[in-house]
């Protein structure tokens, strides 16, 4: 008896609380842009870990790499200073969404998925995607579809992650992390994995891995919250003047090679 | 990308950088759980039905939810609430803090519970026929006694909060998980050492303690005519 | 002076009437000895006596307060009540000293060093003074239970309940114990004591009553029980109490 009092209690109480927000008079949001420059700062989301755009230098204890140097030219010329948060990647989305970061900076592709909940902003850099096996491995492929009857390895929520899951067939194995999955790759649990080039460098110093197929990816680009113009109009002529005047050509030489 | 180090190096800045954190965000959340348990087992043995079932709906939510979620709740999702401690990273420790913290309370309250009930009914009645109420009764015979019999399982949560304190990397928080996690990325060759010794540092701080407070304060109980069972 | 009246009480768990209509006074310095088989209701009705269980029906007055009345403090009113349980029921976490002086501070408002003096001297009464920074885990049943002894003796009640206070000792315990409440019923005590040790009431009960099933089926001085008791049952429950002494004395006498 009390647990059905208990069930309508919670039913009723949740109802009611879902409801509320929509019986108040609507009020206007201010405006992300205003937001950002009075409070002096841009916090900015990002996923550390992915040479060469954002690792963490465990010299200096420090952010450092493609995507933090970008972003910190990005605030430089909107007037602000950057604060950093280092999330893990899944969470990055939801957490711009609900306002608790300001701008996603982590090497992040542009989606269809992305693109209905977030806004894309002027993208800086078009990297390939991969197909990675052993050096001593026979396996070629003309497509990804041949990689149907094969265990293959991809980060948990990239869009590497989103590609192999439409192929039917393929034996897919999600990896929070990249070093447990090349980790998995060398002792021959995974017969191939599927990731962005640029990492493929700091690997093969490790393991001794080749590049069997590539396949050039969406291009890349930060994220904000829909619903302030003048803040991705301010952020997208920021990265235009970066392209015009060849600073963002420097960084892409320094950071790619 | 091989940096300077050498693997104790590594090991060394592992420690004097995620350690720190790691044991602030694991005592500050078992006392928050702490007071917080503390009062849910207070009302579930004393209050009236209806408070209880509070009590009771709040234990089933926080055992019912993963603390990753939690932490992604309070972390990702509900940051900016947090933003009055001060700066954004106290916002991310408070934030992985009070998930810890609550969930942490839903587990001590059903300690704290059971040694209440655990308490020899005689103690109760003798101290109301001194002319006690409730209230001192409670909190002069029955709370001294039940807070010893609770250390063994207290001693248990504490030794799943500083690992569960983990998780908090996944908002950034700098513990020894981050740490030893950057390290492997920048030295990818030591990945299995590092994460080996990193789970040494963990059980070295979690042994003692259980060792300590379970299996010894036990026996010190037993002495002294509390707690019973083998 | 009366300073407890017990009048018409009734009992029940569940269905088991326990107490049926029990009434009588204790008069100051009075020792009454309560005592019959098991199941009598006894011990039920000690604890109706001091509210921690209430009665179905009946009164019960403390020097005219009735403990019944929902207005009344029934903690104040406990506090002038002492109680002395059969498994004794000290507090385990406090010393000896800390045990006695618990309620005279935190119910008679006394400072910590009056209350400290008082259990001091509530302790040394029951011959326990040099034990009073000992555990109760440190201590033998005997003693445990002159400590509970002083417990009630340090809140100066108006009378005090004993719930066969000697039945979970050894043998040898026994003795130190009764010595003590031998020494404070001649001191003037009011005591309500329940108990099997007819010796004990023999020297200083100043009424005994017999219980049996939920009613008092016969009161007397034990001049009155000892030599010639009245109902059936009183004397066969006597008998048995007799054959237990009478054989171990005859055996005595004997060697």
């Amino acid at each position: 008896m009390m647990s059905i009092l208990l069930v309508i209690g919670l039913v009723v109480g949740f109802g009611v609380g879902y409801m509320i927000p929509g019986l108040t008079p609507p009020v206007t949001p201010p405006d992300d842009y205003d937001v950002i420059t009075d409070r002096g700062t841009i916090i900015v989301g990002t996923n550390s870990g992915w040479p060469p755009f954002e690792m963490l230098n465990t010299t200096t204890d420090e952010l450092y790499g493609f995507d933090i140097d970008l972003a910190e030219l990005v605030a430089d010329y909107i007037g602000v200073t950057v604060e950093w948060v280092d999330m893990d990647f899944d969470a990055l989305i939801g957490a711009c969404q609900a306002g608790s970061i300001d701008m996603i900076a982590s090497a992040t592709f542009i989606t269809a998925a992305r693109c209905e909940v977030l806004q894309p902003l002027c993208w800086y850099i078009r990297t390939n995607e991969v197909v990675v096996v052993k050096a001593n491995s026979t396996l070629t492929i003309s497509s990804l579809d041949d990689l149907v009857g094969y265990t293959v390895g991809a980060q948990t929520g990239t869009t590497e992650d989103e590609e192999l899951s439409e192929i039917a067939g393929v034996d897919l194995v999600r990896y929070p992390l990249v070093e447990t999955m090349f980790q998995d790759l060398n002792a021959g649990a995974l017969d191939a994995v599927y990731v962005d080039e640029p990492i493929v460098a700091l690997y093969s110093t490790v393991y001794s891995i080749k590049i069997i197929f590539t396949v050039t990816a969406p291009p890349t680009a930060f994220y904000i919250r829909y619903g302030s113009d003048r803040l991705s109009a301010a952020i997208n002529s920021a990265i235009a003047e970066g392209f015009a005047d060849g600073s963002v050509d420097a960084l892409i030489a320094q950071w790619f090679g | 990308m091989q940096g300077p180090f050498g693997l104790f190096d590594i090991l060394v800045l592992i420690l004097i950088r995620g350690l720190p954190m790691t044991l602030a965000l694991t005592l500050l959340s078992l006392l928050v759980g702490f007071l917080v348990g503390l009062l849910l087992a207070l009302v579930r043995v004393y209050a009236p039905y209806g408070l209880n079932y509070i009590a009771i709906g709040y234990e089933k939510i926080f055992r019912g939810i993963p603390l990753l979620v939690l932490i992604f709740i309070f972390g990702a999702a509900l940051l900016r609430y947090f933003i009055w401690t001060g700066s954004l990273a106290n916002a991310l420790f408070f934030a992985a803090m009070l998930s810890l913290a609550l969930r942490s309370a839903a587990y001590q309250s059903e300690i704290f519970r059971g040694a209440i009930m655990s308490v020899d009914a005689g103690q109760m009645m003798a101290a109301k026929s001194i002319g006690m109420n409730t209230f001192q009764a409670t909190r002069n015979i029955i709370l001294p006694q039940a807070l010893r019999l609770s250390l063994p399982g207290w001693a248990n949560e504490y030794a799943v909060v500083i690992k569960d304190t983990s998780l908090a990397s996944a908002i950034g928080i700098s513990d020894l998980i981050y740490q030893a996690q950057a390290f492997t990325w920048d030295y990818p060759a030591q990945f299995l050492p590092i994460i080996l010794i990193v789970a040494i540092i963990y059980f070295v701080f979690t042994y003692p303690v259980t060792r300590y407070l379970g299996e010894s304060m036990t026996l010190k109980l037993r002495q002294l005519g509390l707690g019973g069972g083998r | 002076m009366v300073v407890l009246e017990v009048k018409d009480v009734w009992k029940a768990y569940d269905t088991l009437e326990v107490l049926k209509g029990i009434s009588f006074e204790v008069n100051e310095g009075e020792v009454k000895v309560i005592f019959g088989p098991s199941g009598s209701g006894k011990s039920t009705l000690l604890r109706v006596i001091n509210m921690l269980t209430p009665p179905e029906k009946g009164e019960v007055l403390l020097r005219g307060q009735s403990l019944m009345d929902p207005k009344a403090d029934l903690s104040k009113l406990r506090s002038h009540i002492g109680f002395v349980f059969q498994n004794f029921n000290l507090f385990t976490h406090l010393k000896a000293i800390d045990n006695v002086s618990i309620g005279p501070r935190l119910v008679l408002g006394m400072t910590k060093e009056e209350a400290e003096e008082a259990a001091y001297k509530a302790l040394e009464h029951v011959r326990m003074n040099e034990w009073s920074n000992h555990y109760p885990a440190e201590l033998s049943g005997g003693q445990q239970q002159r400590v509970g002894i002083a417990r009630s003796l340090a809140m100066d009640p108006d009378v005090i309940l004993f719930d066969e206070p000697t039945s979970a000792l050894d043998p040898e315990l026994i003795g130190e114990v009764l010595q003590v409440m031998l020494d404070i019923a001649k001191e003037g005590t009011t005591m309500v004591v329940v108990t099997h040790e007819m010796g004990f009431a023999r020297a200083v009960s100043t009424e005994m009553i017999f219980m049996d099933k939920g009613v008092v089926v016969e009161r007397g001085t034990p001049q009155h029980f000892f030599t010639n008791p009245e109902s059936e049952r009183a004397r066969t429950f006597l008998h048995k109490l007799e054959v237990l002494y009478g054989q171990a004395e005859r055996e005595m006498n004997s060697q």
